[in-house]
């Protein structure tokens, strides 16, 4: 994903205080996230590239090494059910 | 309703009867008639002959689901969550869990510790409500050793075949207790893993993830999904969430009591 990306809009989101379920309404899936896909799905807004989101967990949590793989991995999961789509 | 002119099978019928003081989501009339002719019992439901069996043990069973089913038809619009249901001074918890975790053994212990309990199979959801859905404890003979007081009621007992083992359809005023069935708010909800044989232990669940455990021990969102995704949701978010590894029901009590005080 080359583009900043952005939350579908037929997501329906219930927050759960320490994390999101999220019901995908076309899919007819729900997706259970923990607060830190919780951040990385509200980072999914169109205005922030993936180097970016890397960068703000870095800063957020204190990490001594960036998260590139992981959040990659959060971020590619994401678009393959459908969670997010290219801004 | 269900009528027959045998009294042995009307009193196999009793042995199911739920006798507790219930609120009633639903209301229906079912008529169903078991005339016994020739040996036979005849099951027919309005103009319509079912089926017919000399055995009265296997017609007291199919009865039994036939009137299940015709219940559950009227609770198709509503999540229900595979769980038992208690209370103790008002606060109300549920037992979640698979096939085997342990609830109705765990409830049934919880009984004759002093807690008021109110179903051990499934409850319906609405809004942040639930109601267990009325029918008598399914105890399987297993449930016997672990709950010894068990022991002389179910003597008094028929025991049927199910589960691969007998079984004995319980209700806590076999045991000389109140048994109430209603709608009610829930504070607490444990998910059981089992960890037969292993020590207990008890820990606070995430909300997500009991979203998500419970999600998986449910049925019936078919109607509206969203909708019963709130209620449900609403639910785990007003309450306590907790997962027990269940291993001996001492300690499972002894839990289960800490964390509702």
């Amino acid at each position: 994903m080359t583009e900043n990306p952005r939350q579908h809009p037929n997501l329906k989101i219930f927050d759960a205080d320490d994390g999101y379920i999220v019901y995908h309404r076309e899919t007819d899936r729900v997706h259970f996230l923990n607060h830190t896909a919780v951040l990385l799905l509200e980072l999914c807004d169109g205005n922030h590239s993936v180097p970016e989101m890397v960068e703000l967990l870095v800063k957020g949590y204190g990490l001594d090494k960036p998260p590139e793989k992981e959040v990659m991995d959060v971020i590619n999961n994401f678009e393959q059910e459908g969670l997010i789509t290219s801004s | 309703m269900i009528v027959t002119n045998c009294e042995r099978l009307y009193c196999r019928l009793n042995d199911l009867k739920v006798c507790a003081e219930q609120e009633r989501p639903f209301s229906g009339d079912v008529l169903i008639e078991v005339p016994k002719t020739n040996g036979r019992y005849v099951i027919v439901e309005g103009d319509e002959t079912l089926i017919s069996s000399a055995d009265a043990e296997w017609v007291t069973l199919y009865v039994n689901e036939m009137v299940n089913f015709r219940l559950s038809h009227q609770m198709k619009d509503y999540v229900k969550i595979h769980a038992a249901c208690g209370s103790v001074d008002g606060k109300r918890f549920l037992l979640v869990g698979e096939k085997g975790a342990g609830k109705t053994t765990l409830i049934t212990r919880l009984l004759f510790d002093g807690i008021a309990v109110h179903g051990d199979e499934r409850v319906l959801v609405r809004g942040a409500e639930v109601i267990p859905i009325p029918r008598r404890f399914h105890l399987k003979e297993g449930t016997i050793p672990l709950v010894p007081e068990l022991d002389s009621i179910c003597k008094s007992l028929t025991s049927y075949p199910g589960y691969g083992v007998r079984t004995y359809y319980f209700a806590p005023s076999d045991a000389g207790v109140d048994w109430q069935i209603r709608w009610g708010n829930v504070d607490s909800i444990f998910y059981l893993l089992p960890n037969h044989g292993g020590e207990t232990r008890a820990e606070i669940c995430p909300r997500w993830q009991m979203a998500q455990n419970l999600m998986l021990r449910s049925s019936d969102f078919d109607a509206n999904p969203e909708g019963q995704m709130t209620d449900l949701f609403s639910l785990i978010s007003k309450s306590d969430s907790f997962v027990i590894h269940i291993g001996e029901l001492d300690g499972a009590v002894k839990a289960i009591r800490e964390r509702l005080n």
